[in-house]
């Protein structure tokens, strides 16, 4: 028989503990009175169903969850981060991704598409350590099976996301290095990157984060410590599967060879030119010729301090804004409104944008002849 | 005051926003008896008039002389309403239109609805309640008044998807 779901006073109390906010920051961010927020969460007094739902939105949680639909806290999944922002900030983070995941999986489910991960899964059965060449086999593998190509930085993104089914955000956050990813039996895997990061930075995170994805259940199946923060070793053989992944040893040779033209590489332009090449910072070449050419450290520092001035006036790569949304979701939330799937409303909260604006899409919607659209039975 | 000629019309927030939009609300009000859910007046502050401009909607001294009646629904009427569906399928309406529901099928089911939300339709079909939905276009011709009107505030929009909710309900596919 399963367990009777918790009461509304219990799960308001766990929702605002699990952001670790404070009954008067609640207040102040919702506008219901301190006092009433005590009164719901004693159970004295009942909120009504808008204080609830701004509550829903304010502790990223579904309205169904705060009526007691789905289990009170069984299987909130972990989120990994790499660098993560201090406590406050890493669970208001945590508790976003997880909520536009979950959207991401009802979308998906209401417009009948196939939304299992098809990532290739490492193998962890025998093995008790993951060496360095472990990551790079796993680079090539995955390189391979999912047809990337000789230079994959630019694509790996729409790539996972189109067609792995993984769900890739970007949200702004501080500090600027951080990425996380998470992997879920009900949302499948999704990774979280810093919007206030560059492109070619951004294309090593993602990278970054689908080893970790790739290596889930190995590094995280009954670990002992903390879940949310991988170890020095799993973080470097990380590093070592995107360098492998983004700058294939065979292709990254070539590219150097290109430029040095057999002479050791030592120009700023030249390393900035295979960043370019693969996608990538300069910072990431540099790491990858110190571990194909045995650049030595000194050297690599002193690239990167040259690489810093010479930057700051002639680096001149074209920077961007993601949405924090993926195209898959919009397209599929908006699908999902034209067959009737989801309410105006709804819609306009899963995309982020008024309901003035909503029904004003789904007036075009129709206006471009999409009338009303009934999806084919299941 | 007359007796009013339709009883109780729950409506959503994209109702009273078209509505305002058309110049229409004032001749819904004195025609109908009309309620709304706490949630939907909390969604329905704003509207955008042809000319691109918003204007506020100002519900305030409507409900102070008693022309529309605002309702909140308790929660265990919102549990047991819930109760009857699949899960995540309450999670495609909006709070507005999950509170007129549970209002329309948990208290009074002597009311009607109006919605633009096919969601809406396909669930009062799936709990058979489909007689007690009114698409916009059905309420304006009550009143005497025709308007172009988008699609989704069609009497065939709201019959379309009331009987895709009805074969739903049959098959199981949206309640328990």
């Amino acid at each position: 028989m399963p367990p009777t779901p918790a009461p509304i006073y219990q799960r308001l109390r766990t929702a605002r503990a699990r952001l670790h906010l404070t009954q008067a920051t609640v207040a102040e961010k919702t506008g219901i009175g301190a006092s009433s927020l005590s009164e719901f969460e004693n159970g004295a007094r009942e909120p009504s169903l808008g204080q609830i739902q701004a509550l829903a939105t304010l502790y990223q949680r579904s309205l169904t969850w705060m009526l007691g639909e789905e289990a009170e806290t069984d299987g909130e999944p972990i989120v990994l981060w790499r660098q993560r922002p201090p406590a406050e900030q890493a669970a208001e983070i945590s508790a976003r991704f997880l909520r536009l995941s979950e959207q991401y999986r009802n979308l998906e489910l209401w417009c009948g598409v196939h939304c299992e991960c098809d990532l290739p899964e490492w193998d962890a059965s025998g093995a008790q350590q993951f060496h360095s060449y472990d990551a790079a086999a796993l680079a090539k593998r995955v390189r391979d099976e999912l047809a990337l190509g000789d230079r994959p930085g630019e694509g790996l993104l729409r790539t996972l996301d189109e067609a792995c089914g993984v769900k890739v955000f970007h949200l702004a956050f501080e500090p600027s290095g951080t990425a996380a990813c998470t992997r879920s039996e009900s949302f499948g895997a999704s990774i979280l990157l810093n919007k206030n990061n560059v492109p070619w930075r951004r294309s090593f995170d993602i990278a970054h984060e689908l080893f970790h994805l790739l290596t889930w259940k190995h590094f995280r199946s009954g670990s002992i410590g903390d879940d949310s923060l991988a170890s020095e070793r799993e973080e470097s053989l990380a590093n070592t599967f995107a360098s492998n992944l983004l700058m294939p040893e065979e292709v990254f040779r070539l590219a150097v060879q290109r430029r040095a033209g057999g002479a050791p590489m030592g120009d700023v332009e030249q390393f900035y030119g295979v960043a370019r090449e693969f996608g990538v910072s300069v910072d990431a070449v540099l790491v990858r010729l110190k571990q194909l050419f045995g650049m030595k450290d000194e050297a690599v520092e002193s690239a990167k301090l040259q690489w810093r001035m010479w930057a700051r006036i002639h680096e001149d790569r074209t920077r961007d804004d993601p949405d924090e949304l993926p195209e898959r979701y919009q397209a599929l939330a908006l699908t999902a409104l034209r067959r009737g799937e989801l309410s105006i409303g709804r819609y306009a909260e899963y995309v982020g944008v008024s309901r003035q604006k909503g029904l004003e899409i789904a007036r075009a919607q129709e206006a471009h002849g999409d009338e009303v659209d009934p999806p084919a039975p299941a | 005051m007359a007796t009013k000629s339709i009883r109780l019309l729950l409506l959503d927030a994209n109702v009273v926003l078209e509505l305002h939009r058309l110049g229409l609300w004032s001749g819904v009000v004195e025609r109908c008896e009309v309620l709304l859910a706490r949630t939907v007046l909390d969604e329905s502050k704003y509207f955008e008039k042809d000319d691109g401009n918003q204007e506020r909607i100002e519900l305030g001294r409507e409900i102070e002389t008693g022309r529309i009646k605002i309702v909140d629904v308790p929660l265990a009427a919102l549990n047991s309403f819930q109760q009857r569906f699949r899960a995540t399928f309450l999670e495609r309406l909006d709070p507005g239109e999950l509170e007129s529901l549970a209002h329309l099928v948990e208290i009074d089911r002597g009311c009607s609805i109006s919605s633009a939300d096919a969601i809406v339709w396909r669930t009062l079909g799936a709990l058979r309640l489909g007689d007690q939905g009114a698409s916009l276009e059905e309420i304006l011709g009550r009143i005497g008044q025709t308007r172009k009107l988008a699609e989704h505030f069609t009497k065939r929009s709201r019959e379309l998807w009331t009987k895709k909710g009805f074969d739903e309900g049959l098959r199981g596919e949206a309640t328990r």
